[in-house]
């Protein structure tokens, strides 16, 4: 069963990698949107729906929502780093263009930091 | 000196910080800006935003139906941790475009937003009636905890209806001055305090009560029902479908109320998508609370209660012996956890209410005409939420889940407008009013619902079949078309 699962979510995250490197950085993020949702609630919560065995002290069913809720947090890590990994924080003040292939038009962008310019 | 002469000095000391801060937020900012009002033209920080996004989650709802629910329905209260954890993703993808297209086209509301994209009046005076009916119902719940918290820790001496009248009091004051400025500065001050309190509090009632997390839980598992822990069982608290749905509703809901929404337009993209990744945190923050409900099973006798929501305060009164310097300190966490989410409620009511519902119907209003509806707004929507707190009646829990049922029906509209070029203005009008019946029928005259699935999602179903369905029958004109584009490409 676990190797199942772990077998699982390596298949999905590749996937995922994979997505964001060609470009499709949106998508990629609501898969992985999709698929946090799922392990939340059944059918797939079912696996986790169990009294024993405790893990950290807790019920194996509170468990696994603290367990995925953790793995979502690193994976939302990821996706930011992935997205702006070489920039630092001044440039998105000064409203400077990201590294993200989804990158709004020009004038977009000026709009943007014409609003922020007043801080 | 008496125990609760100083739990009310200890509180009112809080009360007069929170009371300071979100009058000096508002300092040296345009007093009549609409835009200062509503978005803080739109240069919130980072720092200040994660704490207004998670000072939301961290309402009463959290510190006093947390609890109680764990205390009474076991596994079922880890929806609460599943909704706070899933509900801000959306807006990673959503939430700069929103940004974007505000800045663009001096948006300050969802109903701006719709507005300009389907072009119709009436869709948004629809958004703006249903929101501030869902942010009464909402509010009503934050200020009941509040007076609740009052009552019980001062031992009855400030009566029900003086307790809400002080803290909301000063929630109004501050929102009618500092705007969504004086919400967020003083929601750093709450969020902060009341995870302190809640941290503080969960670890020592369970270390004090039963020597650590894992003895908690065989205890748990001695003095309940073998299903207690899990969901969907005989003896479960709710069904698998129930659940299910019910985090679903919350999770796609949660990004469209209003209050929320309109935050997009108050930062900037990468502070968006910051706060989101931050965001996770606050739903772990949540565990120790739902200990505190774990932690009174066999200790508070179930008849000692009225309903599960007091079981946080019998447990400080009952446990945590006669000192008044803590009832203060965890009656001041319990205050901001209710005072954070209703001022960001108050002032997007406010907004909501001015923007949405009366500029629509009365065209060419100045800005300081809008600005003085908006603060008059946040008087006469607190006042009805006081009402109904201290008259009305219905379980803590019951109400945020209804009230969300009806503002998880705007997410058709919302996603169409920005994803789906083809979308018309009398799909999303008559999706919209379907739902939200739909919505409505399951919840309050309907017996009983089909498969236990929550009302909001057979009503999120009804209306997305609706929406699309007459959005492909009645296709838009090209001129129509064109504009939508524009939306889903920017």
């Amino acid at each position: 069963m676990l190797i199942l699962i772990i077998f699982f979510s390596c298949l999905f995250v590749a996937t995922l990698s994979k997505m964001a490197h060609s470009g499709r950085l949106t998508g990629a993020f609501v898969c992985f949107t999709v698929a946090i949702t799922l392990v939340m609630i059944f059918p797939i919560y079912g696996f986790g729906n169990q009294v024993e065995p405790y893990v950290l002290g807790m019920p194996f069913s509170m468990f696994w929502v603290v367990f995925w809720i953790t793995v979502e947090f690193f994976a939302v890590i990821a996706f930011f780093l992935h997205e702006y990994g070489g920039e630092t924080s001044a440039n998105d003040e000064l409203g400077s263009p990201s590294t993200s292939t989804k990158a709004p038009p020009a004038a977009n962008r000026s709009a943007r930091s014409g609003s922020l310019a007043g801080e | 000196m008496d125990a609760w002469v100083i739990a009310i000095i200890a509180m009112t000391v809080y009360l007069v910080f929170a009371f300071a801060l979100g009058l000096l937020a508002g300092r040296g900012r345009s007093f009549f800006s609409v835009s200062e009002y509503a978005v803080a033209d739109r240069g919130l920080g980072l720092f200040v935003m994660w704490f207004l996004m998670g000072g939301t989650i961290f309402s009463a709802f959290a510190f006093l139906g947390g609890p109680g629910w764990a205390y009474s329905k076991g596994a079922a209260a880890f929806y609460i941790l599943a909704y706070a954890a899933l509900g801000l993703l959306p807006w990673y993808v959503i939430g700069p475009k929103v940004a974007r297209l505000g800045a663009q086209h001096n948006y300050f509301t969802m109903g701006d937003l719709l507005a300009d994209r389907y072009r119709s009046r009436a869709l948004v005076v629809i958004v703006g009636i249903v929101s501030v009916l869902a942010f009464i119902q909402y509010l009503t719940l934050q200020i009941k905890g509040m007076a609740y918290v009052f009552n019980v820790l001062t031992e009855g001496h400030i009566p029900i209806w003086l307790g809400a009248l002080l803290a909301y009091g000063i929630v109004v004051v501050y929102v009618i001055t500092s705007g969504v400025r004086g919400a967020a500065w003083s929601d750093v001050l709450q969020a902060i305090l009341m995870l302190v309190v809640a941290w503080g509090l969960s670890v020592y009632l369970v270390s004090h009560l039963h020597g650590g997390i894992g003895a908690m839980f065989e205890s748990v598992a001695r003095e309940r029902p073998q299903d207690f822990l899990v969901i969907g069982h005989p003896g479960s608290a709710m069904s698998a479908a129930a659940y299910s749905s019910a985090i679903l509703v919350s999770m796609v809901g949660f990004m469209m109320w209003p209050h929320l929404f309109t935050k997009s337009y108050t930062t900037s993209e990468r502070r968006i998508k910051l706060t989101v990744v931050a965001y996770p945190l606050f739903a772990l923050f949540l565990v120790p609370v739902l200990f505190i409900g774990f932690a009174a099973i066999g200790v508070v006798p179930p008849d000692a209660l009225d309903s599960p929501d007091q079981v946080l305060p019998y447990l400080i009164t009952h446990e945590l012996g006669g000192s008044g310097l803590i009832y203060g300190l965890i009656g001041a966490g319990a205050l901001a956890a209710a005072m954070s989410s209703a001022d960001a409620i108050t002032h997007g009511a406010s907004v909501s209410a001015g923007r949405d519902v009366v500029a629509p119907l009365k065209p060419n209003l100045t800005d300081r005409t809008q600005l003085l509806i908006m603060r008059v707004a946040v008087v006469l929507v607190g006042a009805a939420a006081y009402y109904l707190a201290i008259f009305g009646a219905q379980g803590l829990i019951q109400l945020l889940l209804g009230a969300y049922g009806a503002i998880v029906q705007f997410a058709p509209s919302v996603y169409g407008a920005l994803f789906w070029r083809r979308g018309t203005r009398a799909g999303a009008i008559c999706g919209l009013l379907v739902g939200v019946g739909v919505n409505f029928y399951f919840q309050l005259i309907a017996d009983g619902k089909p498969f236990d699935l929550h009302a909001g999602l057979l009503g999120l179903v009804a209306n997305i079949v609706v929406f699309v369905a007459l959005s492909l029958l009645v296709p838009p004109s090209d001129e129509d078309a064109a504009h939508g584009d524009r939306f889903v490409k920017s």
